[in-house]
């Protein structure tokens, strides 16, 4: 499944690069400066969790697929509001490209309520899908209401 | 040609502040602002980090690397899909990743 990111990264002209960073908080980052190759670098740690780098990958393919001129254009004016909105939309693209809203409800339907149980079906980290699964309850809200059989408050989440 | 006291000193003259106000901010003396934008010295790495950051520019835009004044932009993940937004990267940290970006870009346009 990590090959698809791979294989998206370079359809879109990415390089994907491993690589020993500097801090210990920061596990991934997209680089792009116009007429550049964009440049994702994930921390040369998580290599081999494949789990983890499922899901740092895809965040920073969001920043990819989210990222834009006028957000630059914003992020000067109000740096802060904009960090969080441009990370909120990096991850919910990547929660979206890992978990599919129609799969988590077929999934959680079918008897998968706990987040490790989801987070085993998806091939994601525990964390990650329980972002997730808030994430599509913030946005998604009255569209899973109706196609959940079990209610959003029973779920172990 | 252009050179980087040039460059200080149109960023500061954009901005209407006088040599006295910058001087100011990067906390030197005038006469050493005065000097450094006349090209009669040099300015040291401490001080052309701390321009760059009154002025919002990267230190190659002073030093003429570029034209572009636009700061590339990093976004970072602290990983795990969990929200954490504020941490604020050291400027060190930053560079070291650009730097690294910037080689694997170098790398990739050398290979093809």
């Amino acid at each position: 499944m990590t090959a698809q990111l791979y294989s998206l990264a370079k359809s879109e002209g990415i390089i994907v690069g491993f690589y020993e960073f500097p801090s210990p908080v920061l596990l991934g980052a997209y680089y792009h400066r116009s007429n550049n190759p964009p440049v994702i670098l994930l921390h040369k740690k998580i290599e081999h969790r494949r789990r983890l780098l499922r899901c740092i990958f895809a965040e920073e393919l969001g920043h990819h697929f989210t990222a834009s001129f006028d957000l630059m254009a914003f992020a000067r004016t109000d740096k802060k509001y904009i960090a969080r909105k441009y990370e909120k939309l990096a991850i919910f693209w990547a929660v979206q490209y890992l978990m599919p809203l129609d799969k988590l409800i077929e999934a959680v339907n079918s008897g998968l309520f706990l987040t490790h149980e989801l987070a085993e079906y998806f091939n994601v980290t525990e964390r990650f899908a329980g972002t997730g699964i808030k994430l599509y309850f913030e946005k998604r809200r009255d569209y899973m209401i109706k196609l959940l059989k079990k209610l959003p408050e029973e779920l172990n989440c | 040609m252009k050179t980087a006291g040039e460059r200080i000193r149109r960023l500061r003259e954009e901005r209407e502040w006088s040599q006295i106000e910058l001087a100011k901010k990067a906390n030197i003396n005038n006469s050493v602002l005065s000097r450094i934008e006349a090209n009669k010295r040099p300015i040291e790495d401490e001080l052309l980090v701390k321009f760059a950051e009154i002025f919002n520019v990267t230190v190659d835009y002073i030093l003429c690397r570029t034209d572009s004044r636009e700061k590339p932009h990093i976004i970072t993940g602290t990983g795990d899909g969990s929200f954490s937004f504020d941490k604020d990267i050291p400027m060190k940290v930053r560079e070291e990743i650009i730097n690294y970006a910037e080689y694997l870009i170098k790398k990739y346009k050398e290979g093809n």
